[in-house]
């Protein structure tokens, strides 16, 4: 009987879930109802059900239907307020409150059930906006309460002031009772009526009218980053929303470099767009192209761990130079999604005739930073690439897998410690002269004593002037690195101490 | 006999004064170090470079009796935003974010929830089914 009630009530919630509110001239109206069968009371208030001083019980001897009912404390009060269900916001329709209730047997001089209505009272100064109670039902169990088992079958006829009203109200059960210890078993509510109450918003109601949503995708104006843009609603960021991060790279891999790390220095910040369906959009990187201090022609590019390149609709904003595109604009021949953003740095930036490179050298002319966006678009104006949808728990910010190549050679790249080279990787590289890597254990970019040929800096960093290492101008770079970043873990930032701001640009 | 005798405790008392002269030696806690340079530092094989940390942030969903939806956004203390999007309130979801490693803890907002969740051993729960305890009878 309650299998049947669950599925039948879940029929019902998800015809009414699927069309909205139902209109009077349904063969079937709604109901709100309430069976204890999750077990979990939590659950039910968590949908903003009121349980006040009841617990859910399984025991064989005291449950009504199914494996679980509602039970009481000891009524001892006669107070509406004392012992409780009380039920979520709701449109009451009409017909009959029914619901089961029998007492546990035990010691008592008098048991009622009271019902009430309560009406929603925007100006209550209550946070529960809950108005005045309205008693519309008693019912005063037979004595002797002691010993008293007898099931009912509560049918109660909505009042006709409530009765398919366009107000808002709650439907209040109340336990109440003098002398002993009994307590009451409830079980198999149903209100006929449509559940109003919002369990995002405090469980106050849900708004009489849609709210305004332009765009019509789904997502109210009011939360929808995009209100005119059917296809677009939110964005996510790393490191933050009004933060870059900085890469910083050596460029002498396989071999150690003079650890100035600032053979190639990017500022990103990766934004992530999102639908109101929750699928990934677009990623759109926004890169600043700081510094090279490098006689090579370095080239920079993203990885996207995990992703397949057909997830990928298009690519726009990049500079592969002339290095080989699919339709899509991805890399041919990768397992993931990966694309050039740049191929030679000082394609973009001049390289000034003091110095070997740009932006490390205080004698040479400052050249002002070049500023690029790239955009990756995963489903275009509403399609999704052949590859289907990614959710941002497939594209997390932990996917970008940021890398340099040097020198234009494209398989010779550059990535934080520990991240998987694309497929274009020279792997006969990995283990030559200073590099440590060892594909099979997932070890790459480090030397034998776990030095590294980049780092990324969350919050942006400065970096040292030409041929000065990283440790003499950041002054405790090594205590952070040789305790694996325990010590000092701002070592970036600009504190008393930390700097010699002369071997820093 | 005597003779003997003296000499040794002459020897002794020299023995216990020269063992008493303070010895002018640098304070090894005080002596000047060479800092340690980055080529020659030996660094933990698992340290990742980076000043962030994964975080994986885990949510429990709520089954709802009806679809609600609503923005959940996920932000730094200060307030920067991290993640943003529109989220269904009954989807469990589990996140990896990188974050600053100076983080300790997470903000979430979903509605009118206003939440702040600690970051233990690099992770961060919350679940929008209540705890509610149950009453004292």
């Amino acid at each position: 009987m309650k299998i049947r009630t669950i599925i039948f009530t879940s029929i019902l919630l998800f015809t009414y879930a699927s069309i909205g509110a139902q209109s009077s001239n349904n063969v079937v109206s709604p109901h709100l109802t309430l069976n204890a069968e999750s077990g979990n009371r939590n659950i039910d208030i968590g949908n903003c059900w009121g349980l006040g001083a009841q617990s859910y019980t399984n025991t064989a001897s005291l449950v009504i239907d199914g494996i679980w009912s509602v039970r009481s404390n000891q009524l001892t009060s006669l107070s509406l307020t004392a012992s409780w269900v009380k039920t979520p916001w709701m449109k009451v329709g009409s017909g009959n409150i029914t619901f089961k209730g029998k007492l546990d047997g035990a010691a008592g001089t008098t048991r009622s059930i009271v019902v009430s209505y309560i009406p929603y009272d925007p100006s209550s100064s209550s946070s529960s906006k809950e108005g005045t109670l309205t008693t519309f039902y008693t019912f005063d169990f037979p004595t002797p309460i002691t010993g008293n088992t007898t099931l009912h079958n509560f049918s109660i006829p909505i009042p006709a002031a409530i009765e398919n009203s366009a107000g808002i109200y709650k439907i209040l059960f109340s336990f109440i009772g003098t002398g002993g210890t009994g307590r009451l078993i409830t079980d198999e509510y149903a209100i006929p009526g449509e559940y109003w109450s919002d369990p995002s918003n405090g469980c106050l109601p849900l708004p009489l009218n849609s709210p305004n949503d332009a765009d019509g995708d789904g997502v109210p104006d009011v939360d929808d980053e995009f209100p005119n843009d059917p296809y677009r609603s939110h964005t996510s960021y790393y490191p933050s929303m009004s933060q870059y991060g900085t890469l910083a790279f050596e460029d002498n891999w396989p071999r150690k470099g003079d650890y100035d790390f600032n053979d190639l220095v990017v500022d990103y910040r990766m934004t992530t767009v999102t639908n109101a369906s929750g699928n990934v959009v677009e990623v759109i990187g926004s890169f600043i192209l700081r510094a090279s201090g490098a006689s090579f022609n370095n080239g920079f590019g993203i990885q996207f761990d995990g992703i397949a390149p057909n997830k990928i609709s298009k690519v726009t904003g990049n500079n592969p130079g002339s290095y080989a595109k699919a339709l899509n604009g991805t890399e041919p021949g990768q397992t993931f999604a990966s694309l050039i953003i740049f191929d030679n740095f000082f394609s973009l930036m001049s390289r000034p005739s003091v110095g070997i490179g740009a932006n490390t050298d205080k004698k040479a002319p400052y050249v002002t930073p070049a500023s690029q966006q790239v955009v990756v678009t995963f489903i275009d104006n509403g399609v999704a690439p052949p590859g289907g949808v990614v959710t941002p728990a497939q594209l997390t910010s932990s996917s970008f897998n940021f890398f340099m190549f040097i020198n234009r050679e494209r398989g010779r790249e550059v990535h934080l410690p520990d991240r998987l080279p694309t497929s274009l990787a020279t792997t006969g590289l990995f283990g030559t002269n200073d590099d440590n890597s060892n594909p099979a254990t997932g070890r790459y970019y480090r030397t034998s004593n776990n030095l590294p040929w980049a780092i990324n800096i969350l919050d942006g960093f400065e970096y040292t002037i030409e041929k000065v290492s990283i440790d003499q101008g950041h002054l405790h770079f090594v205590d952070w690195a040789v305790s694996a970043g325990v010590s000092f873990p701002d070592w970036y930032m600009n504190k008393p101490g930390y700097r010699n701001p002369e071997k820093i640009y | 006999m005597k003779a003997t005798k003296l000499i040794a405790i002459i020897l002794f008392t020299a023995g216990v004064s020269i063992s008493c002269v303070k010895q002018n030696l640098p304070d090894p806690g005080t002596l000047p170090t060479e800092k340690q340079k980055l080529a020659d530092s030996k660094v933990p094989d698992d340290f990742n470079w980076s000043t962030g940390k994964n975080v994986e942030l885990t949510i429990t969903g709520l089954p709802t009796i009806i679809p609600v939806k609503n923005t959940l956004t996920i932000s730094l203390p200060d307030g920067n935003k991290l993640y943003n999007a529109y989220h269904e309130m009954s989807v469990n979801l589990k996140l990896t974010l990188v974050v600053p490693a100076t983080v300790s803890v997470l903000k979430l907002k979903y509605g009118s929830f206003d939440e702040t969740l600690n970051i233990v051993n690099n992770k961060a729960e919350f679940s929008f089914i209540p705890v509610i305890p149950q009453e004292q009878e």
